[in-house]
């Protein structure tokens, strides 16, 4: 039942109410009671286990000792770390990279080289419902810590395998990034110019292909320890293969090369289902002043009005009746000569302004817009650090730091930040004394002899 | 065999000594202005729209506007001395490429930013940063 303060509230208070981003910390967690071990690196399978943590699993980051995993040595130009990396090594940091896949976990560190080490993970898994890993196809099956050994230690665990390619086929034993993924998928030919603008594709900078690929993994875990809770009693083995996952979200380029045989080509920042939807380019910067390149150049605003109204305000805004004439249908528009003409017109309007100005002459006239945003301006959205997507958290290890928060919400049961990551191996004595049975003298031991 | 590279925009071929001069789309996208061959000093006028030539180099006087942002000889030994190419264009004019200590977050607070020692890492936490 809603009670009846909820309800008299209208909608924006009723959401303000119950997604209160300040009121997280007190209310459960959906996933607690569900431990995953990842042992994963990079993007593609932290980030599957990342979205666990969110919600309130218990993951535990399994790498190599005292280095830890690939993904720590990576850093914009490197430059800025964050230290200590381990308690080994604290003369080293870990690199911005690795933000946005490791969050609220614990850090285990293992040496999969040694047969002690391959015991402790028979002891995890046994006590574990998930299992993340992205390492090459079949490698942990064939160091003896696969889903083949796992199910007979543990049947009802989910075991979420992540690679390039899959596990059988041509391709199986190659190696794969985000970036080969989106090469491989058909959307890095798809994205960037045409041949009449210079011709370049252009990869998404961001890990896309990574970060998408970890969301339809842990999706698809939820959905299997659903089957295992409520069906079968029993976990199962899943396979999720970069190069086919980057092809899933080719929208209608394939049913088109199906029906007509047509190869798509790149169109820029234009749409080829939709004329006008896309983004024009600004005289003016809007940080003249700044010493960033980035800033200094010239702005960019989004616009959309592909309904003829909408097209038609448009035309009134940048004071082009003549374009509104011409192509007064969207069947008119959308063509590729059509498009060739109506952005360069449009682009003349922007000319003299900054992007800002072109988005309030835009929403003015009721059309949807919106300026580019650099990271600058998207990390200190007020919209966003209000929703708790944006936030600076006071990380127990690291200080202050800016991160992103969770983009979703949920009333009763909020996934949350608690922190950014850990050094290699800060949990080791929690995690091996409370779930393996080890004691101190052991663990220490375990240390001298490089297991963790 | 006629050069790959004598038509492609973004890759200035010389004409005179067939350097290839690799013109950075950051600087060079959409320009009009001469350009100095790393290899042979030759000046080059030479104009880009969104990153397409608008016509093969002309001949031209000194001084030159820009220069490639990296080249190589026709035997694709790398030019890299900054008197005949371009320094790469940085997001920050303080740029180094090595770890920089940092202390303090964009918005004034300690963040652990700077190498710690073993010393360090004994007590509390906050003791390692808040120097």
């Amino acid at each position: 039942m809603v009670d009846k303060a909820l309800k008299d509230m209208t909608f924006e208070d009723f959401c303000r109410s119950v997604f209160n981003t300040k009121d997280t910390f007190h209310k459960p967690e959906v996933l607690k009671g569900i431990r995953a071990i990842s042992t994963t690196q990079y993007i593609l399978g932290p980030a599957s286990a990342a979205y666990l943590a969110e919600l309130g699993a218990e993951v535990i980051k399994v790498e190599l000792p005292k280095r830890g995993e690939p993904m720590r040595h990576t850093t914009p130009f490197n430059e800025p770390f964050l230290y200590p990396l381990s308690r080994w090594m604290p003369e080293k940091g870990t690199g911005l990279g690795f933000f946005g896949a490791n969050p609220n976990e614990l850090f285990l560190s293992l040496d999969f080289h040694k047969p002690e080490a391959i015991q402790i993970m028979k002891r995890l898994a046994a006590k574990s419902d998930v299992a993340c890993e992205n390492y090459r196809a079949g490698t942990f099956d064939r160091w003896g810590i696969g889903y083949r050994q796992f199910k007979d230690l543990n049947p009802r665990m989910v075991y979420q395998w992540m690679g390039g390619f899959g596990g059988w086929g041509p391709g199986r034993n190659r190696a794969s990034y985000d970036i080969l993924g989106q090469a491989q998928g058909g959307c890095f030919s798809i994205t960037g110019w045409p041949k009449e603008y210079g011709g370049m594709p252009s990869k998404q900078t961001i890990w896309i292909m990574d970060y998408w690929g970890g969301a339809i993994s842990a999706f698809n875990i939820l959905a299997c320890l659903y089957w295992r809770d409520n069906v079968s009693g029993e976990g199962q083995f899943l396979e999720y293969s970069q190069v086919h996952g980057a092809q899933r979200h080719l929208t209608d380029f394939i049913s088109l090369y199906g029906k007509t045989g047509i190869v798509a080509q790149r169109w820029g920042n234009w749409e080829p289902l939709l004329c006008v939807h896309g983004i024009l380019k600004c005289g003016k910067s809007s940080f003249p002043n700044s010493k960033n390149p980035q800033e200094q150049e010239v702005g960019f605003c989004f616009v959309s009005a592909y309904k003829d109204e909408d097209f038609k305000k448009l035309c009134g805004v940048v004071g082009n009746a003549e374009l509104a004439k011409k192509y007064p249908t969207h069947a008119d528009r959308v063509g590729s000569d059509a498009q060739q003409a109506i952005y360069p017109a449009l682009e003349k309007f922007a000319a003299d302004k900054t992007k800002e100005e072109v988005w309030k002459a835009f929403t003015g006239a009721g059309l949807v817009s919106q300026p580019v945003w650099n990271s600058n301006e998207a990390a200190n959205q007020e919209h966003w650090h209000l929703r708790g997507s944006m936030q600076w958290l006071d990380d127990p290890t690291f200080g202050d730091v800016q991160t992103q928060g969770v983009a979703y919400r949920l009333s009763e049961t909020p996934g949350r930040i608690k922190h950014v990551f850990k050094p290699v191996g800060a949990d080791n004595e929690f995690v091996l004394s409370k779930l393996c049975g080890y004691g101190g003298s052991e663990i220490a031991d375990l240390e001298k002899k490089e297991i963790i | 065999m006629s050069s790959p590279f004598r038509e492609t925009s973004l890759i200035l071929e010389c004409p005179k000594c067939e350097t290839l001069n690799y013109l950075d789309p950051f600087t060079f996208w959409n320009f009009k202005g001469k350009i100095k061959c790393a290899g042979c000093d030759a000046i080059w006028a030479y104009e880009l729209v969104n990153g397409t030539r608008k016509a093969a180099p002309a001949a031209a006087t000194a001084p030159h506007d820009k220069m490639p942002g990296y080249a190589q000889s026709k035997d694709w030994k790398t030019i890299t001395d900054f008197s005949k190419v371009n320094k790469g264009p940085q997001a920050r004019e303080d740029f180094q490429g090595k770890p920089i200590p940092i202390t303090k977050s964009k918005r004034g607070n300690p963040v652990s930013g700077t190498p710690l020692t073993a010393a360090d890492l004994v007590g509390s936490r906050p003791k390692q940063f808040a120097k």
